[in-house]
C-alpha cells in the first residue's frame, strides 16, 4: 500500500508541475462530456413527454376503432361492446368553435386504464386526478390555450399543464360533449388491452379497428430525431476527447522515465499500473463533473430550439424545465470514464510494456510510424471494402449510421497517411539546395503525426458541417419546389360536417370566382399488416400538370383517371419494395375480406409524412374504401380573391378562419417548420467546429514544449526566431489547408450517405443531392479562420517564450 | 595575433529557490585569431554557461563580449541570430540535430544556409570522420557518438570564424576523438577559425593551444605549446 501511495503521489505530482497541460485535460473531458449528456437529457426530456403525450392520445394499444361509415358512433355502441367484452376506453375529439383550431379531447377516466397516473403527470397540483373526477367542468391545457379558452365564455376550470401542447384541451368526455354539442357521440374507441378476435361483431356494429397512427408516425419521426441528435451528441465528444488524448499523450511521454525508474528501482509493474489507472479516474470523474454540469447549462440554452422542434413537427409540448436524474448523472459520468479509459488504452499497453533496462535507449520513430502506417493503411482498405459491401446490400437505419461512422472512420485514418505521404513526396522532390525549404517540407511530415488527433478533430467537424449543411440546403431547396407544386390550388377549405359540405360544394360551383373545386378525402387501412392513408382525389389537369412524381410512365394519369391505377408516396414504395407498374391488392374500407388489386401508376415525393399513402381517384375510393363523402376542399379561384371568398365561406357556410386557408399561409408555415426543424442542427454543427478549434488550439499549445526542441537547434545556428515563427505559421497553416481541403469530399461523401441511404431509412424519402460550393466555401472560410487564429496564439506564445525555453532546454539536458 | 574575442569583466549568476549561484564573476580574456583554446574545469564550473554567453544564446547578468570587433549582447537578437549563422559553428553536448533532416542533410545544413557550401570539403570530412554509409540514414536510427560525429561535420562544414564546441568528444572512442581533433586541425590551419573547446579530457586540451580555467567562477589562461 505505501509503495502504491509513493508511487501514486509521484506521478500525481506532475499535474502539479504542469497545471496548464491539467487544465486542457480537464477542459477536453468536461466538453466532451458536456456535449454529450446535453444531447441526452434534452432526448430523455423529449422521450419523457412524448410518452405521456403518446400514453394520453393512444392509451396502451396501438389500434384503435374507428366508425366504418360515418363520422361518430353513437354512445349505445359502447354499451355494446362493452358488454361483448371489448377492453374499450371512448374519446370524443372536435374542434372547439373559435378563431383558433383548438382540439377538444374527451377521455373517460373510469374504462381508461392508467388514467389516474396519467392524469397525474399532466399536473403539478396535488391529486389532479380527483378534481378531474370531480369539478365538471374541469380540464388541463397549455398555459396559452387556457388564456385563449379564457376569452370564450366557455364554462371550464382549466388547470395548466406544461406537458400539453398548444390548442389542445383534455377533459372528461361529458364536459367535451357539452363543449361541442355532441351528446352521445363518441369519435373513437381506444384499446385498453388486445382486442378481441371476433372481427365481425364489429362490423356488425358498423365499426372497425385500425392501427392507431399517431404512436407510429410519432415513434418513427422522434426515433430518427433521437438518432441525429445522438450522432451528433456521439461525434462532439469524440472530438472533445481528441484534447484529452493530446494532453494525455504528452504528460505520458514526459513521464516515461519516472515509469522507467520505479520500474527499475522493483516497483512491481502492477503497482505503477494501478497507479496509473488511478490517476485517469480521478481525471475521468472530475472533468465529467464539470462536464456534467456544463451539459445541463448546454442542455438549457439547446432547449427552447428542440422544443420548438418537436411542437411543430410532432405537436408535443416538452414542458418549461429541464430535470436531471441522478440516473443521468451517473450515466453522464459513465461516458467520459469509459471514453479515458479507451484512450489511454495506448499508454497503458506501452506502460505495460515498457522495459526498465532500455531506460535512455533510441526509439526509431520513423520505423514506428512506417509500421504503424502499414496498418493504417491496410485498416483503411478493409474499412472502404466493408463500406463498398454495406452501401450495395440492403438498406436499414442502423446500417446506415453505421456507414456513415465507417466513412467517418476511414477518413480520420487517412488524413494524416495522405497528409504525411503528400508531403514526404514533396520533400524528395524539394532539392536539399534549399535548406529552409527541405527543412519546412520534411520537419511538416514529421509534424503531421504529433498534431493528426487535432487535424482530425477539425476535419470531421468542418467534414460534418459540410455533409449536413449540404444536405439540408439540398432538401430545403427540393423541398421548396415540391411545396411549389403540392401546394397548386388557392385555397384549402374543411367543412365542420357532411351537410356544411354539401352545400358548400353545390353553392360554389355557382359562384363566379371560384374556378374549380377538388374534393379530398382520406381514411387509413393496411397493407401487409402496415397503416397507410388512402385518399381520394379528382385526378383533374391540375394535378396531371404539376403533382411532384418522382417515378412514372406514359400512361400514368391514364392509369389513375380510369381507377385502375394509384399513386403511390415513396415511403410507401421503398418500404414494400415496389416500383411503376407493380401490381398491390388494398383492404376494402367496406368489407374486411376484400382485397382490390390496383397498379402503381406513379410515385410521388410526400415529404414530412412517415405514412404511406396511396392517392385514388374519388369515384373508387368511394367505391372501395369509405362512403363518407368529402368535408376537404381545394379551391382554384382567382389570385388575391382569398379575402374575398373567406369572407362568403364564413358569412354563409358558418366556417371558422382556422378552417380556410391560403396557399401562401400553408407555404409560409412549412417552410417555419423546416427551417426550426433544422435549427438545432445548425446549432450543433457551430458548436463541433468551436470544440475542433479548440482541439488545434489546446493541442498546439500542449506541444509547444515539444515543439521548442525541433525548433532549437534551428536557432542555434542561427536562423532568428522571427524566420521560425513565419515558418511555423505557414507549417500549420498549409497543415489546416490540407485538412479543410480534405473535408470537402469527405463531407460531400457524408451528405450522399445521408441523402441516399439515412434519409431512405429513416424517412423513406430520397432526395436528389445538389452541390452549394458557396456553402463549402463559407464553412471552409469560417473554419479556416478560427483555426488560423487558433494557431497564432500558441505560434506567438511559443515565440515570446522560445529563448528562454530553448535555454531552459539546454539546461535540461545538460 | 590580435585577440577575434574579447570577454571583459563578465559575469554571471543563477536565481533558485531565493538563492543566488554565481557561476562566473568578473572574468577576463581574449581568444586570439585561428588560436584554439580548451576551456577545462570540474562539473558544475561554468563551462557550458559560458559557451552559451559566448555564443549569444544565454544574457551574462554583467560584462562585454566583444566578437569580431562586435559587441554581442548589445545588438539585437535577431542580429546575434545572424551572426551566430554566419561566423559561428556550435557543437553541444546533445548534439542538435534536426530529426527531419537525414544525416546528410543535417551536416550541409548550415554551410548551405550561408550560400558556402564546399562539396570538396564536404566529401573529404565524411570521409575522415567516417560518416559516408549514415548519410541517408535519421538521426534517430545511428548512435550517440555517430550522432556527435554527424553534429562536428555540420560545424566545421560551415567554416566558421570561431568555433564553439562544447565536449565534443564526450561520447567517441580515442580512434574517433583522434579524427576529430584532426578535423579542428584542418578547420584551423586551412580556414583559420578561431577554436573554443570545453573538455575533461587531458588528452584533447594538450592537442590545442591554451588552456582556459574556470574555477571558483574566475578564468585563468595558460599557453599550452
Amino acid at each position: 500500500m505505501k509503495t502504491f501511495s509513493i508511487s501514486t503521489i509521484s506521478i500525481l505530482k506532475h499535474w502539479h508541475r504542469k497545471p496548464l497541460q491539467l487544465f486542457f485535460a480537464l477542459i477536453g473531458l468536461s466538453l466532451a462530456t458536456a456535449l454529450w449528456s446535453s444531447i441526452q437529457l434534452l432526448n430523455s426530456q423529449a422521450k419523457n413527454s412524448y410518452e405521456t403525450a403518446v400514453d394520453f392520445l393512444t392509451a396502451s394499444e396501438t389500434e384503435i376503432i374507428l366508425p366504418l361509415r360515418s363520422t361518430s358512433i353513437s354512445i349505445e355502441v359502447f354499451g355494446e361492446l362493452r358488454r361483448a367484452g371489448w377492453p374499450v376506453t371512448p374519446i370524443l375529439e372536435g374542434k372547439i368553435p373559435g378563431q383558433r383550431p383548438v382540439t377538444i379531447i374527451g377521455i373517460d377516466p373510469f374504462t381508461m386504464s392508467e388514467s389516474r397516473g396519467l392524469i397525474n403527470k399532466l399536473s403539478d397540483e396535488e391529486n389532479p386526478f380527483q378534481e378531474f373526477v370531480l369539478n365538471n367542468n374541469f380540464g388541463f391545457a397549455s398555459e396559452e390555450t387556457k388564456a385563449y379558452l379564457e376569452t370564450l365564455s366557455l364554462e371550464l376550470d382549466i388547470s395548466v399543464s406544461a406537458q400539453l401542447s398548444a390548442n389542445i384541451v383534455i377533459t372528461d368526455i361529458s364536459l367535451a360533449e357539452k363543449i361541442l354539442g355532441e351528446q352521445g357521440k363518441i369519435s373513437r374507441f381506444e384499446l385498453t388491452a388486445p382486442p378481441l378476435k371476433n372481427w365481425d361483431f364489429l362490423e356488425e356494429l358498423d365499426l372497425r379497428l385500425v392501427e392507431s397512427n399517431s404512436l407510429g408516425d410519432l415513434e418513427q419521426l422522434t426515433k430518427s430525431f433521437h438518432l441525429n441528435l445522438s450522432a451528433f451528441g456521439l461525434l462532439g465528444f469524440v472530438v472533445g476527447l481528441f484534447i484529452v488524448h493530446s494532453t494525455l499523450s504528452l504528460a505520458f511521454e514526459q513521464r516515461k522515465a519516472t515509469y522507467m525508474t520505479f520500474r527499475s528501482i522493483g516497483v512491481p509493474i502492477w503497482t505503477v499500473y494501478t497507479s496509473a489507472l488511478s490517476e485517469i479516474v480521478v481525471l475521468a470523474l472530475m472533468g465529467g463533473i464539470i462536464g456534467v454540469f456544463l451539459g445541463h447549462w448546454l442542455a438549457f440554452i439547446l432547449f427552447p430550439n428542440v422544443a420548438s422542434t418537436f411542437n411543430n413537427i410532432y405537436g408535443i409540448n416538452l414542458g418549461d424545465q429541464l430535470v436531471l436524474s441522478v440516473t443521468e448523472v451517473f450515466l453522464a459520468l459513465l461516458m467520459p470514464l469509459l471514453g479515458t479509459l479507451l484512450i489511454s488504452m495506448n499508454f497503458l499497453l506501452k506502460l505495460y510494456r515498457i522495459a526498465p533496462h532500455k531506460l535512455g535507449s533510441v526509439v526509431f520513430l520513423s520505423k514506428i510510424y512506417n509500421n504503424k502506417n502499414k496498418i493504417k493503411l491496410g485498416s483503411s482498405i478493409i474499412l472502404i471494402s466493408l463500406i463498398i459491401i454495406l452501401a450495395n446490400s440492403p438498406l436499414g437505419l442502423i446500417k446506415s449510421f453505421f456507414i456513415i461512422g465507417m466513412t467517418i472512420l476511414t477518413a480520420s485514418i487517412l488524413l494524416p497517411l495522405v497528409l504525411s505521404k503528400i508531403l514526404s513526396l514533396l520533400a524528395s522532390s524539394v532539392t536539399i539546395r534549399m535548406p529552409l525549404s527541405h527543412w519546412f517540407v520534411a520537419d511538416s511530415a514529421h509534424q503531421v503525426n504529433r498534431i493528426a488527433l487535432s487535424l482530425n478533430a477539425l476535419m470531421l467537424a468542418v467534414a460534418v458541417t459540410i455533409g449536413v449543411d449540404n444536405m439540408v440546403k439540398s432538401f430545403k431547396d427540393t423541398f421548396d419546389v415540391w411545396l411549389e407544386k403540392r401546394l397548386i390550388t388557392d385555397i384549402y377549405v374543411r367543412a365542420l360536417d357532411q351537410n356544411v359540405a354539401a352545400q358548400l360544394i353545390k353553392n360554389l360551383r355557382n359562384e363566379p370566382m371560384v374556378k374549380n373545386i377538388y374534393p379530398i378525402v382520406s381514411s387509413k387501412s393496411r397493407f401487409q399488416n402496415q397503416p397507410i392513408d388512402i385518399v381520394g382525389f379528382l385526378p383533374a389537369e391540375i394535378y396531371s400538370k404539376n403533382w411532384p412524381l418522382v417515378e412514372s410512365s406514359e400512361v400514368t394519369w391514364e392509369r389513375v383517371r380510369s381507377g385502375e391505377g394509384v399513386l403511390a408516396n415513396e415511403q410507401f414504395c421503398y418500404r414494400h419494395n415496389l416500383n411503376v407498374g407493380d401490381l398491390i391488392k388494398l383492404d376494402s374500407g367496406l368489407n374486411s375480406n376484400l382485397k382490390i388489386p390496383f397498379r402503381i401508376a406513379g410515385v410521388y415525393a410526400d415529404y414530412g409524412n412517415s405514412l404511406g399513402q396511396i392517392m385514388v381517384k374519388i369515384d373508387s375510393y368511394h367505391h372501395h374504401f369509405s362512403r363518407i363523402p368529402p368535408t376537404n376542399f381545394a379551391l382554384e379561384v382567382p389570385s388575391n380573391s382569398f379575402a374575398k371568398i373567406s369572407d362568403i365561406l364564413t358569412r354563409n357556410y358558418g366556417l371558422v378562419q382556422s378552417e380556410i386557408i391560403d396557399q401562401s399561409t400553408i407555404k409560409e408555415l412549412s417552410t417555419k417548420i423546416f427551417d426550426r426543424t433544422f435549427a438545432i442542427t445548425s446549432s450543433l454543427s457551430d458548436a463541433m467546429i468551436i470544440i475542433a478549434t479548440l482541439t488545434i488550439l489546446i493541442s498546439l499549445i500542449t506541444l509547444s514544449e515539444i515543439r521548442v526542441t525541433n525548433l532549437a537547434p534551428l536557432w542555434v545556428l542561427g536562423i532568428t526566431r522571427l524566420t521560425l515563427l513565419k515558418l511555423e505559421l505557414s507549417q500549420f497553416i498549409l497543415m489546416i489547408l490540407f485538412t479543410l481541403l480534405f473535408a470537402i469530399p469527405t463531407g460531400l461523401l457524408i451528405c450522399h450517405f445521408l441523402t441516399s441511404y439515412l434519409n431512405i431509412a429513416a424517412f423513406g424519402w430520397k432526395l436528389p443531392v445538389q452541390y452549394y460550393p458557396e456553402i463549402w466555401i463559407k464553412t471552409l472560410i469560417i473554419a479556416s479562420t478560427t483555426s488560423i487564429l487558433a494557431i497564432i496564439f500558441p505560434t506567438v506564445l511559443l515565440f515570446k517564450n522560445s529563448a528562454s525555453l530553448m535555454i531552459r532546454r539546454y539546461k535540461n539536458d545538460a | 595575433m590580435s585577440p577575434l574575442v574579447k570577454v571583459e569583466n563578465l559575469s554571471k549568476f543563477f536565481e533558485s529557490s531565493g538563492e543566488i549561484f554565481q557561476v562566473f564573476d568578473q572574468v577576463n580574456f581574449t581568444l586570439e585569431a585561428q588560436s584554439s583554446t580548451a576551456l577545462i574545469g570540474e562539473s558544475g564550473s561554468g563551462k557550458t554557461t559560458l559557451i552559451h554567453v559566448l555564443a549569444g544564446l544565454e544574457p551574462p547578468n554583467s560584462g562585454m563580449v566583444i566578437i569580431d570587433g562586435i559587441k554581442i549582447w548589445n545588438s539585437k537578437e535577431s542580429m546575434r541570430a545572424i551572426f551566430r549563422l554566419e561566423k559561428m559553428a556550435i557543437i553541444f553536448q546533445q548534439y542538435n540535430l534536426i530529426p527531419s533532416l537525414n544525416v546528410l542533410s543535417n551536416i550541409t545544413l548550415q554551410a548551405r544556409l550561408i550560400n558556402a557550401l564546399d562539396e570538396a570539403f564536404q566529401y573529404e570530412l565524411i570521409s575522415l570522420l567516417g560518416l559516408e554509409k549514415l548519410l541517408m540514414k535519421y538521426p534517430e536510427e545511428i548512435s550517440g557518438g555517430q550522432q556527435q560525429r554527424v553534429a562536428i561535420a555540420r560545424a566545421i562544414l560551415a567554416k566558421p570564424k570561431i568555433l564553439l564546441a562544447d565536449e565534443p568528444t564526450g561520447n567517441l572512442d580515442n580512434e574517433n576523438t583522434r579524427k576529430v581533433l584532426e578535423a579542428f586541425e584542418i578547420l584551423s590551419a586551412r580556414y583559420k577559425t578561431t577554436i573554443l573547446v570545453a573538455t575533461h579530457s587531458k588528452s584533447v586540451a594538450k592537442k590545442l593551444d591554451t588552456k582556459l580555467q574556470i574555477e571558483s567562477g574566475k578564468a585563468t589562461k595558460t599557453v599550452i605549446r
